[in-house]
């Protein structure tokens, strides 16, 4: 079967409001005319961003690199902050981690809790894309028979694994990839005696296991205490299991958001 | 130490899981992502286990240590 893909004017139109939200979020909705919450999102996600920076004393960017453009302009990369591209170039280019002024991260008081709002603030951002490109769908090919357009799908995807496909009526993919994604999530951070979360000890990992989003984000917090105070048996595969239960999570929601596209576009009945 | 047996166990786990994402990437029907699961995930757990028989079997033959000549 062929696939079932938008027309080339709104296949354009997507790309380019794709590529606004990535450089700066809520950009791509002031261009497919959704002002308020083009600006809304705008507010939200760039105060998140630059509060975690703030509470963390901008040491977001030791995780990271950084390069001169002709001795003007920073480019900063750190993961996920820089999925907010404009927003964590723009800081990059005022200000400094801590670091490199003598002090340590660690008599920041929050920068744990810096580190979580900038993290977040990232993945929010990036979520604005897909978005913005479902909001340009209803634009340019309206479908009179359904409510949720992509980007909404895509939305629900992003802030709890699965819950993107049971909105789009795809109830047994949510279930299978929803169970069995917290499941390896869980069982990761068990093997590492729930330690195996934390951005100071273990960044490299920390990113994936970011993208594990809501119920990672809101255990973030409380595992923070707990301690490896033993070499576990299998605590690289706890790392490794929370790791990729996050990255797979970033492929389910990107399959929410074509499914919920293939629907809008062939008006299709709810599936199972 | 770690036991060789929940070793594959956890292999065993992982391979379901990418079987599972991949299937459903792929496949939307539900019984077509069931029946792409298996195959998928004998595939990644068979090729894993052949490199890591292959790595042992390297190890204590060609790769081994010498006796240090006196």
């Amino acid at each position: 079967m062929a696939p079932v893909v938008p027309a080339e004017a709104t296949r354009d139109r997507m790309l380019q409001v794709i590529g606004l939200s990535f450089l700066f979020p809520g950009l791509g909705h002031i261009v497919a005319g959704a002002r308020t919450l083009g600006l809304a999102w705008m507010l939200i996600a760039n105060g998140a961003l630059l509060a975690g920076f703030q509470f963390a004393g901008y040491s977001q960017f030791d995780f990271g690199f950084a390069w001169e453009l002709l001795g003007v302009l920073k480019i900063a990369i750190t993961l996920p902050e820089s999925l907010n591209f404009g927003g964590t170039v723009l800081i990059a280019n005022f200000a400094s981690s801590v670091e490199f002024g003598g002090s340590y991260a660690e008599h920041l008081p929050y920068r744990q809790l810096g580190y979580l709002l900038s993290g977040c603030a990232g993945i929010l951002s990036v979520a604005s894309a897909p978005h913005a490109a479902g909001l340009v769908l209803q634009q340019l090919q309206p479908n009179s028979q359904r409510t949720l357009h992509p980007g909404k799908v895509a939305l629900f995807a992003i802030l709890v694994p699965g819950l993107g496909h049971w909105v789009a009526g795809r109830r047994f993919k949510a279930k299978m990839l929803g169970i069995t994604l917290f499941a390896m999530f869980v069982l990761g951070l068990a093997m590492a005696g729930f330690a195996a979360f934390d951005r100071q000890r273990h960044g490299y990992y920390w990113i994936g296991q970011m993208f594990h989003r809501l119920p990672a984000w809101l255990a973030y917090l409380p595992l923070l205490p707990l301690k490896i105070g033993a070499v576990y048996p299998y605590q690289d595969t706890g790392f490794t299991f929370t790791s990729v239960a996050g990255l797979f999570n970033i492929v389910v929601a990107l399959d929410a958001y074509h499914r919920a596209e293939t629907d809008w576009l062939t008006h299709d009945k709810e599936k199972v | 130490m770690s036991n060789i047996f929940i070793q594959f166990l956890l292999l065993i786990f992982f391979s379901f899981a990418l079987a599972a994402v991949v299937s459903c990437y792929r496949d939307d029907d539900p019984a077509e992502v069931l029946r792409g699961i298996p195959r998928r995930m004998v595939l990644f757990a068979g090729t894993v286990t052949i490199l890591a028989m292959l790595s042992y079997v390297l190890g204590v033959s060609l790769l081994a240590p010498g006796e240090v000549p006196q």
